[in-house]
Order: structure tokens, then C-alpha cells, then sequence
């Protein structure tokens, strides 16, 4: 089985139960791609050697040792619903698949906590939690299926987060495995429910969005909330992506306390969904972007806040209200719509299946403008010339800063491309246009990606040698040394190969 | 909509001409309400999913 | 015309083997799905939620067949994937690719039929599916029912006095016939009851989903004689009691034949006599209880509100229940057609977990629609000792009406 001795296969058997350990094709193919444009055409050089599905600390922990003395590679997956290739094995070995760890320890309903193994997805949760008016407000557009090790390993980003926070503000501590097999505990200081501690280094930050580079969480306990009595989703259209930028800044600084979100779609943006049905409600011509102010609390408070919001958006701004109809059929457009198939489009109009590029910048809200203008003529370059391979579904972007919507955006072009036919070569035009669309957002001054992560090729280069060039990257090799001393936690990622050279 | 598209029954159906190398299923028209109700159902759930009440535009903006 | 809902792709009839190329048609059709890999049909996959294994659900099975297409891997590779599934449909109705534009493009998921085909293919090239012939063993028991002699396959409707000539003719496959005699006895005295003047079939032929994912040509066979047969029995309305058949009927028989008449399902017809007055609920049902949507139902035909409008009408009932999309991603654990008997373990497990959401409720009762699910909570009670007891909604609109 590739590079993996049978000694080491038995012992993976022994430790896991054989009916947890798979080496047949269809269970390691499978966990091959995440939902990031897959390159079909290199499918074989990321297959994995064996897949493991561990359901305990111990069993990762015996995983780690069987790695360490082998010297195999280990990829951690959890959900596989990222968009940075975190979970896609770079040199093969034992892909580590979390989904069995899926128990809910612990839900504290007096200091608001969940504990959770982190292979529980955050719909899970939240089903349990309803029952008890609670709630896990970690909202990703892969919501309904994502997991919340997943969510730890890339330090996702939430869309309610400007409200509630993300995902490192929501994980208060947890158990990790590290490479070497020795498991500790990380939070604020040393408690395990606590929020802000001034004891030692912020290590928690260290074991979020490390993209599976330095060990394993077994365990995680959360912050929950109450489930909020009311939500309101007011879409606002208007004449131009401008005045949408400009009615987005006059929202945030209403100062409201409920806002949760403030969302623009583009121009290109609303044109991809307009080519479709009902599920998005059909808009007035006049109607050319949009800009979503969601609310989330008690009534009395979105009640009130929602006055503000109208009195700004309709009356000051002469934004167009959208109707009820797409307040309440917005989550098409905020979850699952991310990615359909046939939305793709050649030059002629024609359908082409394609999958979902999704660029993640997070950019400061007054470069807008212009990263937008850079991105959308980086995108309509290739568009040109590989037709029908890549197709330009526009913009959204989304409050960044956690509990504070103002400041910075994620700023998200979307990107179709079609890999079913893709060569070799046209694969590598999409790697270029992922690192003109990667270096704009540097020169914006930003951060190449606000939720999934640097880790893919074409953005990773530009990470690590760029934007994390004053040292940061540096840092990095050395606690990658420090913690995995064999190189054997997810070795390729973030170029941290460099480290053992 | 940003293109033409074809409307029957209160629906909007894809121009043949776009699908043309790709279509390969047959469906009929009970087939096509089942899809749309259930989208529906799931939009409303998952409105209730995240809160227990939507709250929509104040009566003078509507 | 009663409702029949058509999904069709012609070329799933082409085989798949090992060694042999994939058509386009399906790298493509595999790809739609592969493309999305969001893999939304995981969250309401039952299975995928007991097992956790990534390789079940309408992206795994997909993907292993395209990962197969590009040359990875060979189709006996999925003899033990292929069994992943309990053919329940929630995948199907939740993929973007349905849910969002199925309507739009006309284009659609459609992993039960895709795995049926791929049992099949893997039968025919001599790769069945893991555990097959459990499965096997159960196909011949039911074809044998078919060559008993007249008044077998009627023994359950004994003393009821019905013609087996009508306009209405009251459908009962050969499991209710056999296993859950009381269903098709009560669905019979609430119509007497009613007033509805129907027949049955002294003669029909199995409709076994089991079957249809192995010798299709034989299955088609028996429904053209069933149809004939209703036919013939001058059937303008069949009422059906069993909802796997129900959804065989509208679904696939349409596939292969046109329909002479319209379907229904008992829940449906017995609710419009409901309203039409023509029956009286009138003694109380003092119970507890929750109601669990056979997947047939829920999932494959939408037909979710009849039931619950039923047993809301029972008067005297303390009843809950989740509702019809929350139960996307439950199930009793039997499945459509041979789940149970390829993964008898995770068939347990799924049942145990839905009698724990019963209890979340508060019930003490669990109500079911389908004799399948009946049969297969009473296997799970039996051999767990829990404390929930499933019942047939046709057994408690009976004690109702205040029929013996």
C-alpha cells in the first residue's frame, strides 16, 4: 500500500479496530479534494495511503506515535468543506478523518458553555441545543455540514460573526494532540470556561488556523448564547456598487448593537444570481447592487434597530427595500447557493458545469473600490481566454472585525471553473490567476485570506514569502520545528518543508 | 433576470438551447412543484433554525 | 390525475463494469455532484450520521463512480460503499443541485436511482454487493408468495366480505398480505366504515424494491401484470397501504408504463373522507405520542400532511412531532429496499436513534404510516427494551371510528 509497511498498517488495525482503518479506492479517492477547484487531472497525487477514523483522544494519540515512528505523513480531515486545501494530502500517508469523534460531552447551561469532540458539525450542535433555547452561533456558508475541528484548524470565519464573533473568539480552550503524541490543554490560562485570562502566552491562537500543521484537537468547549428571538434580514438595492459602498459605511456607523452583519453584493454579483429562478426573487431593472443589513436579538431590540436601518437605507440613502420575500429567502444566497453546478456559462451563454473558486481577502473598507475594479479585470482576462473554463460570479463582501461591523470586509470574489476537462496547462493559468487575484489584495494592504486560510497553491507562495515576510513566516518554521520535529503533520502545507532544510 | 428564460406555470425554466449538450434527465411538471415546495420548506426552516421569529420591513416601507 | 412525479436518465441503462470505460453522460452527471462538494447531502443522511463515513451519501458514491471513471479504482471497489444507502431520497431533495435550480435547468440528483443501478451492475458482473445474499434469500421468499395457490395472498382480508371487482380497488402488496396482516384489515373496515364501495385483487404480482435493484427486467414484468390486473379488476382509483409501493407506483411503474387510473395513499383518501364527513373521529385517544414520516412519504412523494392532520384530529391525544423536514434525516432504519438486510447493525443503530428523538418529545407513542416501519420498530423495541411503542395510524383512526 504505497509507502506504508504492513507493520504499520496492523498497528493503526490494532489501535482502531479494523473496520475503522479502509485501504480500498473508493474510501481513499473520496478524501482526495475539499470543495477548492480540484485538479481531477492530478487526482492521483493526492490520494492518501489509508484512512483512519479515530474515536478517541488515545486512538489519535497511538495514530501519532505509529506516524512519528514510520515517519508518515498525517492529514487531518474533518468536514473536508474548506476552501484553502487544508485537508488535501500533499504527500499521501494517513489521512486522519475526525467524523467519528462526534460526542457531545458537556452542555453548561448556567456559564454557557457546550464541550464537544470536534468532530460534532455545528447543525448537530445546534439541533441539540434548540431544544434548550441555546444556541452555537459559528455560522460558515458550509454551515449546515461543517465541523467544528475543521472550523478550529482554519480559522473560519462566521457570518454572524460581526455580531457574535468567529471561530477563535467562540473556541474558549481545548484539548490538542500534538505531533509528537503529548496532549495538552490550551485556553484562557489554564480554565477550561474561562474567556479572558492574562496567565501566560494567548497559546489557543497558536492551535487555531494552523491548517492541521501542528497537531489535533480532540476536544473543544465553546461558547454558546441564547437562541435570538429575532433576526432581520433587510436587502436594500441600489444604483451602483458605489452607493452600496457608501450606504454600507453609513450603516455601520449607526452604531447598533444588534447589527450583526453588513453584506454587499455587486453588480456581477446580482447579475450571476439573476440568471437563475425563483430561489433568488427576481429584482427591478433599476436594481444593480445590494447591500444586506442583518439584525440579530431580542425583538424589542431588532425592532428598534431596524427603524434606524430603514430611516438610513430607504429615506437618507433612497436605497430600494427589496420585499419580504428575499428577506426571508435570503439564506439561498447567504448558504448553500455558493456553488451550483449549472450556473456556469461559456462566451455563448451556453451552460458549463463548473465548481466554486472563492477568493477570501480581507480588505479595508476604503480599498474597496479598487481591489474590486483589479479582481473583476484579473478574472475577465482569463474568462477570455479560456472559455468555458472559467466564468466571473461576482462579488460579496461581508463585515469582518468580530463583534464590531465596520472596518474591514472579507471580500470575496467567486470565481466558476470547470475541471472536468481541465489539462495540465489550463490548470496552471488558474494557479497564475489565483496569484495576480492573491497579490491585489496585497497591495490593498490586506490579508490574502479572511476565512479559509493561505494555504493553496497560488496563494501560498505570496503568504508565506510576502505578506508574512517580516519575520511572522520565520517564526513559523521555528514552531513547526519545535512541535513536530519529523516533519509529520500535514508536511507541504504553508511551505513549511522549508523549516527542516 | 440577467438572461431569457422560459415561464410556465408561474416557473422559470432554463432556454432549452443552453442545456443543450448537457441535459439528460427527463422531468415532468409534478416532479418540478415537488422541487420547488421543498425549497420553500427548507428556506423557512432554516429562517427558524437561527431565530425563533423573522422580523420584515416597518408597515410605512412596504 | 393523482399526482406522478417523473425523473428519468436513460443512461443509467448502460452497464458499468470493471474494465470498461465510463459513458460521458455519467463522468459527467458524477461530476455535477463531485463539483459541489459542499457535500450538503451529508447533514441529512442517515446513515452518514451513524456511520460518519464520508464515502456514504450522495457526494461519496458520486465521487468513488468518477474517481472509477478517471481510473482510479475499479467498480467491485464499491461493492461494500454501494450498501451505504438507505434509498430514503433526503440526499436527492437537499443537494443544491436539486434544491436550488433542479426546477430551473430540468437536471436534478438522482442517487436512488443511481444506486440501484449500481447494485445491479455490480450483480451482473458478479460482484454483488456485500452481504447480497441475505438479500437474496428474502427476493425468493417473496417470489414464492407468487406462485402459491389462489386465496394466499387474500387470507388477510377473511371475513371482510370484499369484491374483487370495483372502481376503487384497495392496492395490498404481499409484505402487508403476509407480515402486518392488521394494517390492510384496518385500512379495509375504516373504508366499509366510510361507506366507500371497493374491491381488492384476488391475484397480483410482487413489487419487492429488493427486486427492482437486482432483476429489473422481472420486476417491470410484475408491474405491467399489476397494472393489468388492477385493469381488469376495473380499477379507476387504487388506494394503496403501502407507501413503498405508493412511491413505486407513482414514481417508477410511470417510468415504464402509463397508468390507467389514479393513486393514492390511504392517509390521503381517508383524510378527504375526513372532510367530506363521510367518517366520525368520536372516541378519545388518551396517548402520548409523536409521528415518525416514512421516508416514502416525507421524501420521495411529499405527502407529509395528511398523517399529521389525521392524527391531530384524534380527539383526546397529547401529540408532537418534529416537523416533516427536521425528519429529513431520520428513518427507521429499514430503508427502501435492501438496506436492512446488507447492514442489519446500522439498521439497529438508525432505529434506536429515532426512538431517542421520540423520547425528546415526550412520547410514549410512536405513530407510524408504513408497515415497514412498523415491522422494523417493533424488531428494534424488541431487541433494545425500549420503552416506546410503535403504532400503525391506521389502528388508532379504528379504535376511533369505534370499529371492532
Amino acid at each position: 500500500m504505497g509507502g506504508l509497511s504492513e507493520k504499520a498498517i496492523s498497528r493503526l488495525e490494532s489501535a482502531l479496530g479494523k473496520e475503522n482503518v479502509f485501504l480500498d479506492m473508493s474510501h481513499r479517492a473520496v478524501r482526495a479534494a475539499v470543495p477548492a477547484p480540484f485538479p481531477i487531472c492530478h487526482w492521483e497525487d493526492h490520494i492518501p495511503d489509508i484512512v483512519a477514523l479515530p474515536k478517541t483522544t488515545d486512538e489519535v494519540v497511538e495514530i501519532m506515535k505509529v506516524a512519528n515512528e514510520f515517519k508518515i505523513p498525517v492529514v487531518p480531515r474533518a468536514g473536508a468543506t474548506g476552501l484553502a486545501d487544508g485537508a488535501v494530502p500533499l504527500r499521501k500517508g494517513i489521512l486522519l478523518d475526525i467524523k467519528r469523534m462526534n460526542e457531545i460531552i458537556e452542555i453548561d447551561d448556567v456559564n454557557m458553555t457546550a464541550t464537544v469532540q470536534p468532530g460534532l458539525g455545528m447543525l448537530e450542535l445546534n439541533k441539540t441545543l434548540t431544544r434548550l433555547g441555546l444556541f452555537y452561533p459559528d455560522d460558515p456558508a458550509s454551515y449546515p455540514v461543517a465541523i467544528i475541528g475543521g472550523r478550529i484548524g482554519s480559522g473560519g470565519f462566521s457570518l454572524m460573526g460581526s455580531g457574535f464573533g468567529h471561530v477563535p473568539d467562540l473556541v474558549m480552550s481545548m484539548e490538542v494532540v500534538l505531533p509528537t503524541g503529548k496532549v495538552i490543554r490550551v485556553g484562557g490560562g489554564g480554565g477550561k470556561k474561562i474567556r479572558k485570562s492574562s496567565v501566560g502566552y494567548r497559546l489557543k491562537d497558536l492551535f487555531i488556523g494552523h491548517q492541521g500543521t501542528l497537531g489535533i484537537t480532540t476536544e473543544a468547549t465553546l461558547d454558546i448564547c441564547k437562541k435570538p428571538e429575532a433576526e432581520c434580514p433587510a436587502f436594500f438595492g441600489t444604483g451602483s456598487f458605489e452607493e452600496s459602498h457608501e450606504l454600507a459605511l453609513a450603516i455601520e456607523m449607526l452604531g447598533l448593537k444588534t447589527l450583526t452583519a453588513v453584506v454587499i453584493f455587486d453588480p456581477e454579483k446580482i447579475n450571476f444570481l439573476r440568471r437563475d429562478d425563483e430561489a433568488y426573487i427576481p429584482q427591478p431593472k433599476e436594481v444593480v447592487s445590494v447591500v444586506l443589513a442583518l439584525l440579530y436579538g431580542s425583538e424589542g431590540e431588532v425592532k428598534a434597530a431596524r427603524e434606524k436601518i430603514f430611516e438610513t437605507a430607504v429615506d437618507r440613502y433612497k436605497a430600494k427595500y427589496l420585499g419580504d420575500e428575499i428577506a426571508k429567502g435570503d439564506w439561498a444566497s447567504r448558504h448553500d447557493r455558493y456553488h451550483i453546478t449549472y450556473h456556469g456559462r461559456n462566451a455563448a451563454g451556453k451552460v458549463s458545469m463548473m465548481t466554486w473558486h472563492c477568493e477570501d481577502a480581507a480588505i479595508i473598507h476604503s480599498e474597496l473600490p479598487f481591489v474590486r475594479r483589479k479582481w473583476h479585470e484579473i478574472v475577465s482576462r482569463y474568462k477570455t481566454q479560456y472559455d468555458g473554463f472559467f466564468d466571473d460570479w461576482g462579488m460579496f463582501m461581508y463585515t469582518n472585525n468580530p463583534f464590531k461591523p465596520w472596518g474591514d470586509y472579507l471580500t470575496e470574489i467567486d470565481v466558476g471553473v470547470a475541471e472536468l476537462d481541465m489539462t495540465p496547462e489550463i490548470w496552471k493559468a488558474f494557479i497564475k490567476m489565483k496569484s495576480e487575484i492573491a497579490e491585489v489584495a496585497l497591495q490593498a494592504g490586506g490579508s490574502i485570506s479572511a476565512c479559509h486560510g493561505g494555504t493553496r497553491q497560488g496563494d501560498v507562495e505570496l503568504c508565506c514569502h510576502k505578506e508574512l515576510a517580516e519575520g511572522s513566516f520565520d517564526l513559523m518554521k521555528d514552531l513547526k520545528k519545535l512541535l513536530d520535529p519529523n516533519n509529520i503533520m500535514n508536511p507541504g502545507k504553508y511551505l513549511l518543508d522549508e523549516a527542516y532544510k | 433576470m440577467a438572461e431569457n428564460v422560459i415561464i410556465k406555470n408561474g416557473h422559470y425554466l432554463v432556454e432549452d438551447w443552453r442545456m443543450k449538450e448537457i441535459l439528460t434527465q427527463e422531468i415532468n411538471d409534478y416532479e418540478r412543484e415537488r422541487i420547488s415546495k421543498n425549497r420553500e420548506e427548507w428556506l423557512d426552516w432554516m429562517n427558524k433554525h437561527f431565530a425563533y421569529k423573522t422580523i420584515l420591513a416597518p408597515k410605512k416601507y412596504l | 390525475m393523482s399526482k406522478q412525479y417523473l425523473s428519468k436518465k436513460e443512461f443509467y441503462d448502460i452497464k458499468l463494469a470493471d474494465g470498461e470505460p465510463v459513458s460521458k453522460e455519467m463522468r459527467r452527471d458524477c461530476y455535477a455532484v463531485f463539483a459541489c462538494r459542499h457535500k450538503f447531502c451529508r447533514d441529512v443522511c442517515p446513515v452518514f450520521l451513524e456511520v460518519r463515513d464520508e464515502s456514504s451519501a450522495s457526494y461519496g458514491i458520486h465521487t468513488a463512480i468518477l474517481a472509477h471513471a478517471e481510473g482510479h479504482g475499479k467498480l467491485s471497489d464499491l461493492q461494500d460503499v454501494c450498501t451505504l444507502c438507505l434509498e430514503c431520497g433526503a440526499c436527492e431533495l437537499r443537494c443544491p443541485n436539486t434544491l436550488y435550480t433542479g426546477d430551473f435547468y430540468g437536471q436534478t440528483t438522482t442517487l436512488v436511482d443511481l444506486v440501484r443501478k449500481l447494485r445491479r451492475d455490480l450483480i451482473a458482473q458478479g460482484t454483488p454487493p456485500t452481504n447480497w445474499e441475505e438479500v437474496q434469500k428474502y427476493i425468493f421468499e417473496d417470489l414464492d408468495r407468487e406462485k402459491s395457490k389462489n386465496g394466499e395472498i387474500t387470507k388477510w382480508a377473511e371475513g371482510i366480505n370484499l369484491p374483487t371487482k370495483s372502481d376503487t380497488i384497495l392496492f395490498v402488496d404481499y409484505f402487508n398480505a403476509s407480515q402486518t396482516t392488521d394494517v390492510p384489515r384496518n385500512a379495509a373496515k375504516i373504508l366499509k366504515a366510510a361507506g366507500v364501495k371497493f374491491g381488492i385483487l384476488d391475484k397480483l404480482f410482487p413489487t419487492m424494491g429488493e427486486l427492482y435493484e437486482s432483476d429489473i427486467e422481472k420486476w417491470i414484468d410484475f408491474a405491467k401484470k399489476n397494472v393489468e390486473a388492477l385493469k381488469t379488476a376495473g380499477a379507476k382509483t387504487v388506494v394503496m397501504v403501502n407507501p413503498h409501493d405508493y412511491m413505486f407506483f407513482v414514481r417508477e411503474y410511470i417510468k415504464y408504463m402509463e397508468l390507467p387510473f389514479d393513486v393514492y395513499f390511504i392517509t390521503d383518501f381517508i383524510f378527504k373522507l375526513l372532510e367530506e364527513h363521510k367518517i366520525e373521529l368520536k372516541n378519545e385517544v388518551n396517548i402520548k405520542a409523536t409521528y415518525h414520516d416514512p421516508c416514502s412519504l416525507n421524501k420521495h412523494t411529499l405527502d407529509w400532511e395528511a398523517p399529521r392532520k389525521l392524527i391531530e384530529a384524534l380527539p383526546g391525544i397529547d401529540f408532537s412531532a418534529d416537523d416533516h423536514i427536521t425528519q429529513w434525516d431520520y428513518c427507521c432504519g429499514n430503508g427502501i429496499n435492501s438496506f436492512k438486510r446488507l447492514k442489519p447493525d446500522i439498521a439497529y443503530k438508525i432505529g434506536l436513534k429515532r426512538f431517542s428523538m421520540a423520547e425528546e418529545v415526550g412520547a410514549e407513542k410512536l405513530i407510524v404510516a408504513c408497515p415497514h416501519c412498523l415491522d422494523q420498530f417493533t424488531e428494534v423495541k424488541a431487541k433494545s427494551g425500549n420503552i416506546i411503542e410503535p403504532v400503525h395510524i391506521l389502528e388508532l383512526i379504528k379504535q376511533s371510528m369505534g370499529i371492532e
